[in-house]
């Protein structure tokens, strides 16, 4: 077990976003990602990126967000990422413990214990894991790892110009999020709300400050543990060993008992 | 736009292979399921041949194993399911069905490897000096004072085999997947209706004389039932997809499920089974047979490929 000796994490402010992409360039750059094939058109507005996967860890969502009247039109933006959870689907499910928690409290993929199983690819409630075509193991954000350990914040949030992500000691993080929230609230902006307190998934290191409701964005409201239908799937395990068991057992002794039948009444016939 | 079921949410994309696993996997646990239920509580009617389902059971293990490593990115690392290097442990995580899976395979491989021995006995084949005390131990669990317990703990081993995997879809966030948790329940109703089936051809065709004739028309009575429940239940499990049901009836996919699996799987071969005299009683028991394990196969392309195919 790794012992925790901080709690790093990012705020990002989507109301400061102003869609750049420089936090995917750095992103790209710092960790040796390989370029995207040619800019491709996505449907969604400027996002050409389309996701989050093995070579693609950071990803701007562009949503225009336009009335159903047409009448109003606003751009809103969210740089995506792994949300480092305090509870992680991924890790949870991993059949290796390949996902572990680092040092400074960051989900962190040990690409030397990995299989490339696939397993924690839908063990994310969000969507952000996928195999890497260079390294064939599960790929995410690592919080740039290598970078907090050498006291560094991590290369997107050096390189955004508006200070939208914020990195630092999640504590601190969450109070500096609560005062932005009253600020926006009392704003005009009404919506406008943190995503990511201890009521998402025990809390997400990465949190986000929304403009809107979370489904606007893609982000589920009330995102899960993969274990959700586990016990159920167990449940029904154990009903269809016994329904079968049952069937098989009835079928075997029905089938005796007409076997028995036929056999009495053919020697009663002779 | 960014609908986060729709276009956020990912698909494993697990390899075609898993079809194969799947289906290898059912068939050993299934003959094993029904063998050891049969021989604990079957009674103390003829049961001859029977014992041979733990031929097919041991000659698909290792395939299964095998096919499950091939479906890895990083094969060369299986071990680590087991063995976790960086801590120096044994690898086990509860919350996990994969790494649960790997465990119930290891210890259904050992009560597999018993049913075996107990085989080879009794047919008298590969009888070894050296191995005398194991084919004894084999004999005495199957049939000395303790033999229900032990043939009752294979069963849960081979029934908690044969589910794992659908357990393991169930665990997750692929919302077809997650939409009922009655997949474990398909694969076990799948596994006991393709693993005697592959039973009953292996009777057919070792069957001497009519030696073995009883206890394949016991097996193919079983079939008959379990073909009933397989195709309520999967019924059930569409019904119980709710929004998510066109995952596995849209286009080829409920071509495959109704026409495949339901109409070609398993109602062709129950009126067969029913109507024996139709194509000759021997002909029948193969050919039904071998639809099912059709079926069986296209169920499981429909239930993993569908959903994945989806996202």
């Amino acid at each position: 077990m790794t012992q925790i000796e901080s709690k790093k994490g990012m705020f990002i402010d989507t109301t400061l976003c102003h869609g750049c992409k420089a936090c995917e360039v750095a992103c790209k750059s710092w960790n040796e990602l390989p370029a995207n094939s040619a800019p491709s058109l996505t449907g969604n507005s400027y996002d050409n990126t389309g996701k989050l996967d093995g070579e693609n860890w950071r990803h701007v969502k562009f949503i225009e967000d336009i009335s159903d009247d047409r009448k109003d039109s606003r751009w809103l933006f969210l740089s995506d990422s792994c949300k480092h959870c305090q509870l992680a689907g991924c890790m949870s499910v991993c059949p290796t413990n390949a996902i572990i928690r680092t040092e400074f409290d960051t989900v962190y993929i040990d690409h030397d214990t990995c299989i490339g199983c696939k397993y924690c690819i839908t063990g994310c409630p969000f969507g952000v894991i996928e195999i890497g075509h260079l390294s064939g193991t599960a790929e995410k954000c690592t919080l740039c790892y290598d970078r907090l350990q050498a006291g560094q914040q991590p290369a997107c949030a050096q390189a955004c110009p508006t200070d939208s992500i914020e990195f630092g000691e999640v504590e601190d993080l969450v109070t500096m999020a609560k005062k932005r929230e009253q600020y926006l609230q009392s704003a005009g902006y009404g919506k406008a709300q943190i995503y990511g307190d201890k009521n998402i998934l025990g809390g997400l290191n990465v949190f986000y400050m929304l403009e809107d409701k979370p489904e606007k964005y893609g982000l589920p409201s009330d995102p899960q543990m993969p274990q959700k239908t586990m016990v159920g799937g167990y449940w029904s395990s154990v009903f269809s060993l016994f329904a079968v068991g049952l069937v098989s057992l009835l079928s075997f002794r029905s089938y005796r008992e007409r076997k028995f039948k036929e056999e009495e009444e053919t020697t009663t016939g002779a | 736009m960014y609908n986060y079921e729709l276009t956020q949410l990912k698909s494993p994309d697990f390899p075609f292979i898993i079809i194969f696993d799947l289906f290898i996997g059912g068939i050993a646990a299934g003959a094993f399921l029904v063998a050891v239920l049969l021989l604990a509580f079957g009674g103390k009617i003829n049961k001859a041949g029977l014992h041979r389902a733990y031929y097919i059971t041991m000659a698909l293990l290792p395939v299964y194993g095998l096919l499950l490593i091939l479906k890895l990115e990083q094969k060369e690392r299986f071990v680590n399911v087991m063995w976790q290097a960086r801590e120096g442990s044994l690898m086990i995580n509860f919350q996990s069905p994969m790494s649960l899976g790997a465990w119930v395979l290891n210890v259904f491989i050992v009560f597999a490897a018993v049913g075996f021995l107990y085989a080879l006995r009794k047919d008298g084949m590969l009888q070894f000096a050296w191995a005398e005390k194991l084919y004894k131990s084999a004999v005495w669990l199957h049939e000395g004072p303790a033999a229900k317990v032990f043939l009752s703990l294979g069963a849960v081993f081979a029934g908690w085999f044969a589910m794992y995997l659908g357990v393991l879809v169930t665990t997750s966030h692929l919302p077809a997947w997650t939409a009922t948790p009655f997949i474990p329940t398909l694969w076990a109703f799948s596994a006991v209706v393709t693993g005697v089936s592959v039973v009953i051809l292996l009777l057919v065709f070792t069957n001497r004389g009519s030696k073995l004739d009883d206890s394949i028309h016991r097996l193919d009575n079983i079939v008959k039932s379990v073909i009933v429940a397989n195709i309520a239940m999967i019924i059930v499990f569409v019904l119980a997809l709710g929004q998510w049901s066109e995952t596995v009836t849209r286009g080829m996919y409920g071509a495959l499920l109704w026409g495949g699996v339901v109409g070609a799987g398993l109602i062709v071969p129950l009126l067969l089974k029913m109507k024996p005299k139709l194509l000759g009683q021997k002909f029948t028991l193969i050919f039904s047979s071998v639809l099912v394990l059709v079926g069986g196969f296209i169920l499981r392309y429909v239930v993993m490929m569908g959903p994945m195919s989806y996202w």
